[in-house]
Protein backbone atom coordinates (compact mmCIF):
# COMPACT_ATOMS: atom_id res chain seq x y z
CA UNK A 1 0.00 0.00 0.00
CA UNK A 2 1.61 3.45 -0.83
CA UNK A 3 2.03 6.30 1.85
CA UNK A 4 -0.77 7.98 -0.06
CA UNK A 5 -3.30 5.55 0.34
CA UNK A 6 -1.96 4.55 4.46
CA UNK A 7 -2.23 8.32 5.20
CA UNK A 8 -5.92 8.59 3.15
CA UNK A 9 -7.37 5.85 4.81
CA UNK A 10 -5.79 6.97 8.54
CA UNK A 11 -7.27 10.26 7.84
CA UNK A 12 -10.78 8.50 6.90
CA UNK A 13 -10.38 6.60 10.09
CA UNK A 14 -9.87 9.51 12.01
CA UNK A 15 -12.73 11.42 10.60
CA UNK A 16 -14.92 8.11 11.49
CA UNK A 17 -13.67 8.48 15.05
CA UNK A 18 -14.55 12.33 15.07
CA UNK A 19 -17.60 11.50 13.92
CA UNK A 20 -18.02 8.96 16.88
CA UNK A 21 -16.78 11.37 19.19
CA UNK A 22 -19.09 14.22 17.97
CA UNK A 23 -22.20 11.52 19.10
CA UNK A 24 -21.09 10.82 22.05
CA UNK A 25 -20.50 14.54 22.73
CA UNK A 26 -23.66 15.52 21.96
CA UNK A 27 -25.28 12.74 24.38
CA UNK A 28 -22.79 13.16 27.21
CA UNK A 29 -23.26 17.16 27.51
CA UNK A 30 -26.82 17.32 26.22
CA UNK A 31 -26.94 20.99 24.49
CA UNK A 32 -30.06 22.16 25.34
CA UNK A 33 -31.98 23.57 22.23
CA UNK A 34 -34.67 25.58 21.44
CA UNK A 35 -37.30 24.14 18.93
CA UNK A 36 -36.13 26.83 16.33
CA UNK A 37 -32.74 25.55 16.82
CA UNK A 38 -33.78 22.01 16.72
CA UNK A 39 -35.39 22.49 13.43
CA UNK A 40 -31.70 23.82 11.96
CA UNK A 41 -30.40 21.08 13.25
CA UNK A 42 -32.93 19.04 11.26
CA UNK A 43 -32.68 20.80 8.20
CA UNK A 44 -28.58 21.37 8.27
CA UNK A 45 -28.46 17.12 9.01
CA UNK A 46 -30.58 16.51 5.80
CA UNK A 47 -28.64 19.02 4.14
CA UNK A 48 -25.31 17.59 4.87
CA UNK A 49 -26.44 14.25 3.52
CA UNK A 50 -27.78 15.65 0.17
CA UNK A 51 -24.03 17.27 0.03
CA UNK A 52 -22.69 13.84 0.12
CA UNK A 53 -24.87 11.98 -2.26
CA UNK A 54 -24.08 14.21 -4.42
CA UNK A 55 -20.77 13.83 -4.53
CA UNK A 56 -21.22 10.30 -4.94
CA UNK A 57 -23.20 10.92 -7.88
CA UNK A 58 -20.40 12.93 -9.59
CA UNK A 59 -17.71 10.44 -8.24
CA UNK A 60 -19.06 7.18 -8.53
CA UNK A 61 -20.19 5.06 -11.37
CA UNK A 62 -21.05 2.17 -9.09
CA UNK A 63 -24.51 1.33 -9.77
CA UNK A 64 -25.77 0.23 -6.20
CA UNK A 65 -23.57 3.24 -4.75
CA UNK A 66 -25.63 5.82 -7.46
CA UNK A 67 -29.26 4.35 -6.38
CA UNK A 68 -28.53 4.35 -2.81
CA UNK A 69 -27.23 7.99 -3.01
CA UNK A 70 -29.98 9.10 -5.40
CA UNK A 71 -32.51 7.81 -2.71
CA UNK A 72 -30.29 9.42 0.03
CA UNK A 73 -30.60 12.88 -1.96
CA UNK A 74 -34.53 12.35 -2.49
CA UNK A 75 -35.56 10.90 0.49
CA UNK A 76 -33.44 13.48 2.82
CA UNK A 77 -35.14 16.56 0.45
CA UNK A 78 -38.60 15.12 1.58
CA UNK A 79 -37.69 15.39 4.87
CA UNK A 80 -36.27 18.99 4.89
CA UNK A 81 -39.74 20.07 2.77
CA UNK A 82 -41.67 18.62 5.74
CA UNK A 83 -39.37 20.67 8.33
CA UNK A 84 -39.43 23.70 6.22
CA UNK A 85 -43.43 23.46 5.68
CA UNK A 86 -44.06 22.65 9.27
CA UNK A 87 -41.62 25.83 10.34
CA UNK A 88 -43.68 28.32 7.87
CA UNK A 89 -46.95 26.58 9.58
CA UNK A 90 -45.20 27.40 13.06
CA UNK A 91 -43.85 30.93 12.20
CA UNK A 92 -40.23 29.46 13.53
CA UNK A 93 -37.32 30.49 12.22
CA UNK A 94 -34.81 28.49 11.99
CA UNK A 95 -31.80 29.43 14.16
CA UNK A 96 -28.23 28.42 14.12
CA UNK A 97 -26.43 26.85 17.16
CA UNK A 98 -23.33 24.70 17.99
CA UNK A 99 -24.89 21.23 17.32
CA UNK A 100 -25.63 22.85 13.61
CA UNK A 101 -22.26 24.57 13.05
CA UNK A 102 -20.66 21.31 14.32
CA UNK A 103 -22.12 19.49 11.72
CA UNK A 104 -21.09 21.83 9.02
CA UNK A 105 -17.26 21.80 9.87
CA UNK A 106 -17.85 17.99 10.36
CA UNK A 107 -19.53 17.96 6.40
CA UNK A 108 -16.69 20.02 5.39
CA UNK A 109 -14.21 18.02 6.58
CA UNK A 110 -15.87 14.62 5.03
CA UNK A 111 -16.37 16.41 1.62
CA UNK A 112 -12.85 17.00 1.42
CA UNK A 113 -12.08 13.65 2.39
CA UNK A 114 -14.58 12.36 -0.40
CA UNK A 115 -13.15 14.59 -3.12
CA UNK A 116 -9.25 13.28 -2.51
CA UNK A 117 -10.66 9.59 -3.90
CA UNK A 118 -12.09 7.92 -6.63
CA UNK A 119 -12.86 4.08 -7.66
CA UNK A 120 -13.92 1.27 -4.96
CA UNK A 121 -11.83 3.52 -2.40
CA UNK A 122 -13.74 6.57 -3.05
CA UNK A 123 -17.02 3.99 -2.83
CA UNK A 124 -15.49 2.43 0.18
CA UNK A 125 -15.28 5.72 1.93
CA UNK A 126 -18.90 6.73 1.07
CA UNK A 127 -20.81 4.13 1.88
CA UNK A 128 -18.66 4.17 5.60
CA UNK A 129 -19.43 7.09 5.95
CA UNK A 130 -23.32 6.69 5.25
CA UNK A 131 -23.27 4.38 8.21
CA UNK A 132 -21.14 6.70 10.46
CA UNK A 133 -23.31 9.26 9.91
CA UNK A 134 -26.65 7.81 10.46
CA UNK A 135 -26.00 6.29 13.40
CA UNK A 136 -24.69 9.57 14.74
CA UNK A 137 -28.16 11.57 13.56
CA UNK A 138 -30.25 9.06 14.65
CA UNK A 139 -28.82 9.42 18.22
CA UNK A 140 -29.02 12.82 18.17
CA UNK A 141 -32.68 12.99 16.74
CA UNK A 142 -33.47 10.27 19.60
CA UNK A 143 -31.57 11.72 22.52
CA UNK A 144 -31.50 15.11 21.93
CA UNK A 145 -33.97 16.60 19.04
CA UNK A 146 -37.12 14.28 20.40
CA UNK A 147 -36.46 14.51 24.16
CA UNK A 148 -35.72 17.98 24.09
CA UNK A 149 -39.15 19.68 21.48
CA UNK A 150 -41.63 21.64 22.74
CA UNK A 151 -44.14 21.88 19.60
CA UNK A 152 -45.86 18.47 20.01
CA UNK A 153 -45.82 18.49 15.79
CA UNK A 154 -42.16 19.30 15.85
CA UNK A 155 -41.67 16.57 17.95
CA UNK A 156 -43.64 14.46 16.20
CA UNK A 157 -42.29 14.86 12.82
CA UNK A 158 -38.89 13.81 14.12
CA UNK A 159 -40.15 10.83 15.31
CA UNK A 160 -41.94 10.38 11.82
CA UNK A 161 -38.76 10.44 10.14
CA UNK A 162 -36.44 8.52 12.20
CA UNK A 163 -37.76 5.08 10.42
CA UNK A 164 -36.29 6.34 7.06
CA UNK A 165 -33.57 7.36 9.05
CA UNK A 166 -33.31 3.52 10.47
CA UNK A 167 -34.19 2.15 6.54
CA UNK A 168 -31.25 3.95 5.22
CA UNK A 169 -28.63 2.94 7.79
CA UNK A 170 -29.48 -1.00 7.27
CA UNK A 171 -29.49 -0.02 3.20
CA UNK A 172 -25.84 1.13 3.93
CA UNK A 173 -24.87 -1.52 6.28
CA UNK A 174 -26.27 -4.05 3.21
CA UNK A 175 -24.00 -1.98 0.88
CA UNK A 176 -21.15 -2.02 3.38
CA UNK A 177 -20.28 -5.29 2.82
CA UNK A 178 -20.09 -5.41 -1.16
CA UNK A 179 -17.17 -2.80 -0.99
CA UNK B 1 -134.41 -36.57 -5.37
CA UNK B 2 -131.78 -39.12 -6.72
CA UNK B 3 -131.10 -37.05 -9.88
CA UNK B 4 -130.13 -33.75 -7.34
CA UNK B 5 -127.84 -36.17 -5.57
CA UNK B 6 -126.29 -37.13 -8.91
CA UNK B 7 -126.18 -33.71 -9.38
CA UNK B 8 -124.16 -32.63 -6.00
CA UNK B 9 -122.37 -35.83 -6.50
CA UNK B 10 -120.99 -34.81 -9.68
CA UNK B 11 -120.04 -30.96 -8.35
CA UNK B 12 -118.05 -32.93 -6.14
CA UNK B 13 -115.97 -34.53 -8.27
CA UNK B 14 -115.45 -31.68 -10.87
CA UNK B 15 -114.10 -29.35 -7.60
CA UNK B 16 -112.06 -31.97 -6.74
CA UNK B 17 -111.07 -32.80 -10.48
CA UNK B 18 -110.21 -28.82 -10.64
CA UNK B 19 -108.44 -28.31 -7.38
CA UNK B 20 -106.15 -31.08 -8.77
CA UNK B 21 -105.70 -30.20 -12.24
CA UNK B 22 -104.78 -26.23 -10.88
CA UNK B 23 -102.05 -28.41 -8.17
CA UNK B 24 -100.95 -30.00 -11.44
CA UNK B 25 -100.55 -26.33 -12.80
CA UNK B 26 -98.44 -25.21 -10.32
CA UNK B 27 -96.40 -28.25 -9.63
CA UNK B 28 -95.78 -27.90 -13.16
CA UNK B 29 -94.93 -24.80 -13.70
CA UNK B 30 -92.53 -24.29 -10.40
CA UNK B 31 -90.56 -27.87 -10.55
CA UNK B 32 -88.89 -27.17 -14.09
CA UNK B 33 -87.98 -23.41 -11.75
CA UNK B 34 -86.78 -25.44 -8.80
CA UNK B 35 -85.09 -27.58 -11.02
CA UNK B 36 -83.38 -24.60 -12.81
CA UNK B 37 -82.26 -23.07 -9.73
CA UNK B 38 -80.75 -25.95 -8.72
CA UNK B 39 -78.38 -26.63 -11.34
CA UNK B 40 -77.32 -22.89 -11.63
CA UNK B 41 -76.35 -22.62 -8.13
CA UNK B 42 -73.43 -25.04 -8.31
CA UNK B 43 -70.37 -24.65 -6.47
CA UNK B 44 -71.37 -20.98 -5.08
CA UNK B 45 -69.17 -18.21 -7.42
CA UNK B 46 -66.82 -16.42 -5.32
CA UNK B 47 -66.85 -12.34 -5.22
CA UNK B 48 -63.18 -11.18 -5.32
CA UNK B 49 -62.20 -8.80 -2.67
CA UNK B 50 -60.08 -6.16 -2.49
CA UNK B 51 -57.29 -5.44 0.16
CA UNK B 52 -55.34 -2.70 1.02
CA UNK B 53 -51.39 -2.41 1.95
CA UNK B 54 -50.42 0.40 3.68
CA UNK B 55 -47.13 2.09 3.14
CA UNK B 56 -45.98 3.48 6.38
CA UNK B 57 -43.30 4.18 8.67
CA UNK B 58 -40.58 2.40 5.95
CA UNK B 59 -43.07 -0.85 6.18
CA UNK B 60 -45.46 -2.46 4.41
CA UNK B 61 -48.56 -3.14 6.86
CA UNK B 62 -49.27 -5.92 6.78
CA UNK B 63 -46.45 -6.92 5.67
CA UNK B 64 -48.21 -10.54 4.77
CA UNK B 65 -50.79 -10.82 3.18
CA UNK B 66 -53.25 -13.82 2.86
CA UNK B 67 -55.96 -13.61 -0.51
CA UNK B 68 -57.47 -15.74 -2.46
CA UNK B 69 -56.87 -16.05 -6.78
CA UNK B 70 -58.40 -12.74 -8.10
CA UNK B 71 -58.28 -10.73 -5.50
CA UNK B 72 -57.03 -7.22 -5.95
CA UNK B 73 -54.43 -5.17 -3.77
CA UNK B 74 -54.49 -1.64 -3.34
CA UNK B 75 -50.55 -0.71 -2.17
CA UNK B 76 -51.26 3.23 -0.58
CA UNK B 77 -48.29 5.51 0.40
CA UNK B 78 -48.80 7.26 3.13
CA UNK B 79 -45.10 7.27 4.24
CA UNK B 80 -42.90 10.64 3.67
CA UNK B 81 -40.51 9.63 1.04
CA UNK B 82 -41.47 7.82 -2.23
CA UNK B 83 -41.93 4.12 -2.83
CA UNK B 84 -42.25 1.02 -5.29
CA UNK B 85 -43.47 -2.30 -5.21
CA UNK B 86 -41.27 -4.59 -6.98
CA UNK B 87 -41.67 -8.23 -7.59
CA UNK B 88 -38.80 -10.78 -5.89
CA UNK B 89 -36.94 -12.50 -6.35
CA UNK B 90 -36.42 -11.47 -10.32
CA UNK B 91 -38.24 -7.98 -10.47
CA UNK B 92 -40.84 -9.26 -13.01
CA UNK B 93 -43.50 -6.68 -12.69
CA UNK B 94 -42.86 -3.58 -10.68
CA UNK B 95 -44.90 -0.50 -10.16
CA UNK B 96 -44.11 3.40 -11.17
CA UNK B 97 -42.64 5.19 -8.16
CA UNK B 98 -45.58 6.00 -5.73
CA UNK B 99 -45.26 9.60 -4.26
CA UNK B 100 -46.76 9.74 -0.65
CA UNK B 101 -50.51 10.02 -1.01
CA UNK B 102 -50.51 7.43 -4.30
CA UNK B 103 -51.53 3.82 -4.63
CA UNK B 104 -50.86 1.11 -6.70
CA UNK B 105 -53.73 -1.15 -7.24
CA UNK B 106 -52.95 -5.05 -8.87
CA UNK B 107 -54.74 -7.40 -9.65
CA UNK B 108 -53.07 -10.65 -8.08
CA UNK B 109 -52.83 -14.16 -9.59
CA UNK B 110 -50.07 -16.18 -7.50
CA UNK B 111 -48.37 -15.80 -4.26
CA UNK B 112 -45.29 -13.85 -4.75
CA UNK B 113 -42.78 -11.84 -2.50
CA UNK B 114 -41.98 -8.28 -3.23
CA UNK B 115 -39.65 -5.06 -2.10
CA UNK B 116 -39.49 -1.53 -2.53
CA UNK B 117 -36.30 -1.30 -4.81
CA UNK B 118 -35.93 2.18 -3.92
CA UNK B 119 -35.60 0.63 0.23
CA UNK B 120 -34.27 -2.68 -0.47
CA UNK B 121 -35.27 -3.81 3.62
CA UNK B 122 -38.73 -3.18 2.74
CA UNK B 123 -40.59 -6.91 2.36
CA UNK B 124 -43.78 -7.93 1.95
CA UNK B 125 -45.52 -11.30 0.87
CA UNK B 126 -48.42 -12.33 -1.08
CA UNK B 127 -50.08 -15.78 -0.28
CA UNK B 128 -52.62 -16.66 -2.64
CA UNK B 129 -54.63 -19.64 -0.99
CA UNK B 130 -54.99 -23.03 -2.89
Amino acid sequence: MSLTKSFKKASFSLLICSALFSTSVFSQTKPQLTDPEIASVAVTANQVDIGNAKIAMARSKDSSILQFAETMKRDHQAVIDQAVALVTKLKVTPKDNPVSQKLLADAAKTKKMLESLSGKAFNKAYIDNEVVYHKAVISVIETVLIPESQNAELKGLLQKVLPAFHAHLEHAEMLQKNY
Amino acid sequence: MLILNMLRCCKKIINLNLRICLLGILAGSFLPLAFLNSCASGPEKRVPETHTIVISAMQFSPAELTLQRGDTVIFLNKDLVVHDITQLPDKSWSSSNLSPGQSFRMAVGSSTDYYCSIHPTMKGRLLVQP
